[in-house]
């Protein structure tokens, strides 16, 4: 029988897909130049792409454990999948602020440097993502998550 | 009891020592990473070695305890994890272009010699992690 998610894979899931949705918005601008995760510029990329890949990834491990039979090992590097998720979680949320509280420095401010709404989105799923980690690290008192109840 | 640092641990600590030093040195175009425009997150790697290695120097010769797990992880893996975290930073930036390349014109600043010092000590530092989360590892 199918198992209905957890409240922690839910948010876990979303969150992955905030994050995927988050890179393909602005996250910096230069008056009417927009540089997304996937720009080469400012330092953005690989860095950023590396770690949407790896919260993409989890998000996917996640939905298979979740939606159908498909088995995973239970540990990646070391870590076990919500300790790994947390990780990321918490790396994703300080390189975010680290891009978000730049001061690019007066000549390229003037030039209207500002953030884009992506680093904003990436940095709340990264929150979330962190949160479903958390919340599925206490699995002992499974909480089944039911918007219909 | 008088307590040693492992060779590993003093691995950590010199790759956080040279991290830290080469963040104070040229690192892009003639400025150090504490700069406007590269501070906070070209420092990023060279504050988390530092602080990895402050706290193996703080937990091996002084009286302070750490817990012996934060949030289920042991103090291995997160010298793992953050050395992994720090290496794939400068990694980026070795890669990646830190200036802009839009419209067909690409400005890239030059990366200095403080640069390639902390590559090598987030480098350094990310092998001990892993190797002293292997040593930490419980076998069951």
């Amino acid at each position: 029988m199918q198992r209905r998610p957890t409240a922690g894979e839910v948010v876990t899931i979303l969150s992955a897909l905030a994050v995927l949705v988050g890179s393909f918005l602005p996250f910096l601008q230069v008056q009417r130049l927009h540089f997304t995760v996937w720009s080469n510029s400012f330092g953005i990329l690989p860095l950023m792409p590396a770690l949407v890949f790896a919260t993409v990834g989890i998000g996917f491990v996640v939905t298979m454990r979740t939606f159908t039979k498909a088995r995973f090992p239970d540990r990646v590097l070391g870590l076990g999948w919500e300790q790994a998720q947390l990780a990321v979680a918490v790396i994703v949320a300080v390189t975010t602020i680290c891009y978000l509280t730049r001061d690019p420095g007066p000549l390229v401010r003037a030039a209207g440097f500002t953030n884009g709404a992506g680093v904003y989105v990436i940095l709340v799923a990264a929150f979330g993502f962190g949160l479903g980690a958390l919340m599925m690290m206490r699995r002992p008192h499974r909480q089944t998550w039911d918007p219909w109840s | 009891m008088k307590r040693e640092l492992s060779s590993v641990g003093w691995a950590i600590v010199t790759g956080a020592g040279v991290a830290l030093l080469g963040s104070l040195l040229d690192v892009y175009g003639g400025r150090s990473a504490w700069s406007q425009g590269l501070f906070p997150l070209i420092t990023l790697p060279a504050i988390l070695v530092t602080l990895l290695g402050v706290r193996l120097l703080v937990s091996t010769f002084t009286s302070v305890r750490f817990r012996s797990r934060v949030l289920g992880f042991t103090w291995g893996q997160i010298d793992a994890v953050v050395g992994a975290w720090a290496s794939l930073m400068m990694l980026s930036f070795a890669g990646g272009n830190a200036g802009v390349s839009a419209g067909g014109l690409t400005l890239n600043p030059t990366r200095d010699i403080g640069f390639w010092l902390m590559f090598i000590g987030t480098a350094v530092v990310f092998v001990g992690g892993l190797i002293e989360a292997q040593d930490q590892a419980d076998p069951y």
